[in-house]
């Protein structure tokens, strides 16, 4: 475990630097607790490039973490309020996240995106799912997608 | 001039087919048969294609369906098209207010593996087990696996079939 006063630098896919708290990342990313337990961030110098990750994304990743970190005591219906507010964004959002969370693999953060895309799924026909996960494509040959158009109407 | 509002779109618009593949599975495997079977597995042809792998049916949860989505359907078929799908490797089933003799038979005939997967107990058991009362039973890697589930029994499974018979298509 790091100690709470130090500062570890984080690189966006735009260079933009972020200075976190050491504890917040450690205790929730896989990576980077490996990263700082093997010696291999050097304090003096490194920058832990997350190429994948832009700004926007990265900064909320932050938010989760040190929310969590610091409110970890408090009660469950208040954590979950303020977890479904933070996820409280558009689908475009919400896939920026998760591939976040998996490169970082912050388990927690992984655990409430998989729930919260389960509930936007949740009771939905195929033509909603697709739109709302942007499928444009969905890869089936015209015949194929007539085929079950006709045979199960009110899926769609 | 029209084009302009093509070009004025947002650069990035995320397509959640380019997911990696293992995020995509972790999603699907999150989701409950019966929404697979009634919506995810038509979305598209990559979704399509990981619901027909055997290895997505090894727990079938036919439990959490509101009734008002389910009346419409034939749960006892759709149970049978999962098991059917399953391969054989169906560890885990849940089946809520539809279960059957003829569809614990079905289940038992599957191709699962009984004695591997319900260890210790014989078909008699497990049928009375399935019918009456949540099971757990400890397979043989060591694991407990919950063989059926249902809401305390209140009502004969007969009596409570009779009382949706009239819904059913």
């Amino acid at each position: 475990m790091g100690s709470p006063l130090k500062k570890i630098m984080l690189c966006s896919s735009e260079k933009e630097i972020f200075s976190v708290e050491e504890q917040v990342m450690v205790q929730h990313s896989v990576i980077i607790n490996n990263m700082i337990e093997d010696g291999s961030y050097n304090y003096e110098e490194s920058k832990i490039p997350l190429d994948c990750v832009d700004s926007k994304t990265l900064k909320k990743v932050i938010d989760y973490c040190t929310y969590h970190t610091h409110h970890h005591n408090d009660n469950q219906e208040d954590l979950e309020a303020w977890d479904a507010q933070f996820l409280n964004v558009d689908s475009n959002g919400l896939y920026d996240l998760l591939m976040a969370a998996n490169y970082l693999e912050i388990r927690n953060l992984l655990d409430l995106i998989y729930r919260t895309i389960k509930n936007m799924i949740k009771g939905k026909k195929i033509d909603e799912i697709r739109r709302i996960l942007n499928i444009k494509d969905h890869g089936f040959t015209p015949e194929e997608e007539e085929q079950n158009r006709k045979e199960y109407p009110h899926f769609y | 001039m029209e084009y302009r509002s093509i070009l004025a779109r947002p650069a990035k618009k995320i397509n959640w087919l380019d997911l990696p593949h293992d995020l995509t599975l972790m999603i699907i495997g999150k989701l409950t048969t019966f929404q697979i079977l009634t919506s995810v597995q038509f979305v598209c042809r990559i979704w399509h294609r990981i619901c027909m792998d055997p290895l997505m049916w090894r727990t079938i949860n036919m439990c959490d369906i509101g009734m008002r989505d389910s009346v419409d359907y034939k749960l006892g078929e759709m149970c049978r098209h999962a098991i059917d799908r399953s391969c054989g490797l169906l560890i885990d089933i849940t089946i809520h207010s539809f279960g059957t003799d003829d569809l614990l038979s079905y289940i038992i005939n599957s191709g699962m593996n009984v004695e591997e997967n319900l260890n210790r107990l014989d078909e008699v058991h497990i049928a009375a087990h399935l019918i009456h009362k949540s099971a757990r039973v400890l397979t043989s890697h060591g694991t407990l696996v919950d063989v059926f589930t249902s809401e305390p029994v209140d009502l004969s499974m007969d009596l409570r079939r009779q009382r949706l018979k009239p819904y059913l298509r």
